[in-house]
């Protein structure tokens, strides 16, 4: 079999169509937004954050409710909650986080357990299951995508001060906690709406290894961006088709093409460095 | 640690009374505004001790001012305030006659140490930029005429051919002229520098004078926080002198006398005549800028 057939014949079916779709959006979107994750320092954050959708995502599927909205409600929610713990140092950051995230997934896993078919939603929800995308999910990824990438358009120069000198921001006026929010919000969004994908239990890798190994590259915030995205779809794209032939389940196969490419890109660095 | 400085010769050094402003309002310059009009201060960390008390001074369109005091001094607390990174509990602050809610935006900050990621994915073009994301306003990108202000900003401080690096590739002295390019992007005519000596070595703290100096030239307001007695002496128009409260503020030689230092500095300090210089002793534990 050539390689073209290699790459067409899985497309020859409707699920792998909108499977590739949906990785591509959600692979490009989840690396640029994730640039902001691994430039801030917040990966943990980014991790507590997926987890903490799941009893939105629980109580909307049980109610028969939107999962996007129950996701999205949640995801903000747990934010704030963060936030107002850490407010004036009452908590370490990173205690808070701790302990809002793993509330909150304990509280979803709870609710969902209720359920008949628990252990079948309970894998999907935990690591994705793109193959089962449908066409309304697909315009909600498209939506979400089209928001989150305007936003970032728009405030481009804003989120940037924050994110490299919180104190400039402070003496130039610029209104730091609406702007963290906001980022939070857009890392929500996303987080919601890449849950088809991988999933909540890896999604973390999706906001910072494309976002990482595209750091290895750049040296302006923009590049690592741009590459960040191009990363994070190739890599969608190429887990998909391993998983459609090695037979392995989709998240795992994504997360791991992620990874592989982080490491030869972090060994080609530390290669040339030497050399140099 | 003790430190040696030479203060100006003893033959210049004029006996009489420093300009105290500690209890008089400062007025406005016949002409027109000060640059900055501090007035009757407080300032400090919510809940500790003010570590600024009541300081009032101006500074004229154009002058340098050299800000000397002991570590802890409150130094680093009265430039915070003046750019709103603290808030002060009592007292004004303006800039060119404008309150400071809208003269934070005004004035170029160069903090003590940049707390910052030097490996942020940034270049020294786009770190320059930052500081103009007022002027160029919200939902907007830089334009052309953005760029050339960073890249004059830039040549000013003698680093225009250094623009495209990553800003972590730079020594601790370019890294400084940056930030000082950083405030002077913002179109900004005053300059507050935080100790911008400490942590680089002489050679690059000589290039930084002489960036000043240019830009002092210019007529560029350059109010500055050192430990360096013979630099503010020897290149600055006015010397402040503090110890949470203003203890003197006017010419070097009206500043440098036994008395006003004694007064600032506590016991920490001798004065010594050896034939024309007058040497200054001052002992201040752990504080690196002492000795040069």
């Amino acid at each position: 079999m050539d390689l073209f057939h290699l790459l067409s014949d899985p497309l020859g079916y409707a699920f792998m169509q909108r499977g590739m779709a949906a990785v591509l959006l959600i692979g490009a979107l989840s690396g640029v937004i994730g640039c902001y994750v691994v430039v801030r320092g917040m990966a943990f954050f980014g991790d507590a954050l997926a987890h903490s959708i799941l009893p939105g995502v629980a109580i909307a599927y049980t109610v028969g409710g939107n999962l996007f909205v129950g996701g999205l409600v949640a995801g903000v929610a747990a934010a704030l909650g963060i936030g107002w713990l850490t407010r004036e140092e009452r908590l370490k950051e990173d205690t808070a986080i701790g302990i809002v995230f793993t509330g909150m997934f304990a509280l979803g896993i709870a609710i969902i357990s209720t359920t008949r078919s628990y252990s079948v939603d309970l894998s999907h929800i935990l690591f994705g299951n793109v193959l089962g995308v449908g066409d309304a999910d697909l315009l909600i990824m498209a939506v979400c995508g089209a928001v989150v990438g305007l936003a970032i358009f728009l405030f481009y120069k804003e989120l940037l001060v924050i994110s490299f000198d919180p104190n400039l921001a402070r003496t130039q006026h610029l209104p730091g906690e609406r702007l963290r929010l906001l980022l939070l919000v857009l890392l929500s969004i996303t987080i919601v709406s890449s849950l088809q994908t991988v999933g909540v239990a890896l999604m973390v890798a999706m906001l910072i290894t494309p976002a990482a190994t595209a750091h290895l590259l750049t040296r302006r915030f923009h590049h690592m961006m741009l590459l960040a995205g191009v990363l994070g779809a190739f890599s969608g794209v190429t887990g998909l088709y391993l998983s459609f032939y090695a037979n392995v389940a989709s998240g795992p196969a994504i997360v791991l093409t992620t990874t592989a490419l982080f490491l030869a890109v972090f060994a080609f660095r530390r290669l040339t460095m030497k050399t140099r | 640690m003790a430190g040696l400085f030479s203060a100006p010769p003893a033959g210049t050094i004029v006996p009489e009374a420093p300009v105290k402003q500690t209890d008089q309002t400062p007025s406005l310059s016949p002409e027109g505004c000060p640059s900055l009009l501090v007035h009757e201060l407080s300032a400090g960390y919510p809940g500790a001790r003010a570590a600024v008390d009541s300081i009032s001074f101006a500074v004229q369109p154009g002058e340098s001012v050299a800000v000397l005091g002991p570590n802890g001094a409150g130094k680093s607390t009265l430039f915070k305030a003046i750019v709103g990174l603290l808030p002060h509990h009592t007292g004004y602050i303006s800039l060119y006659g404008q309150d400071c809610a809208i003269s934070h935006t005004l004035i170029g900050y160069v903090p003590q140490q940049e707390r910052v990621d030097w490996h942020f994915p940034a270049t020294v073009r786009d770190v320059v930029m930052m500081s103009r994301v007022r002027q160029i306003g919200w939902f907007r990108w830089p334009r052309h005429a953005d760029w050339e202000a960073v890249d004059e900003a830039l040549a000013r401080v003698g680093m225009a051919d250094l623009r495209g690096r990553q800003i972590g590739e730079l020594s601790g002295g370019q890294r400084r002229r940056v930030f000082i390019a950083r405030a002077l992007a913002q179109q900004t005519n005053v300059l507050l520098l935080d100790e911008p000596f400490s942590g680089v070595d002489a050679a690059a703290g000589e290039e930084i004078m002489a960036v000043l100096d240019a830009l002092h030239a210019d007529g560029i307001t350059i109010i500055l926080a050192t430990h360096d007695f013979h630099l503010a002496a020897t290149r600055f128009d006015k010397v402040l002198l503090m110890n949470r409260r203003l203890i003197a503020f006017g010419l070097p030689r009206q500043v440098f006398t036994a008395e006003v230092l004694g007064q600032a500095y506590q016991g920490q300090i001798g004065l010594m005549m050896e034939g024309q210089q007058t040497v200054v002793i001052v002992d201040e534990h752990g504080c690196p800028d002492t000795d040069n």
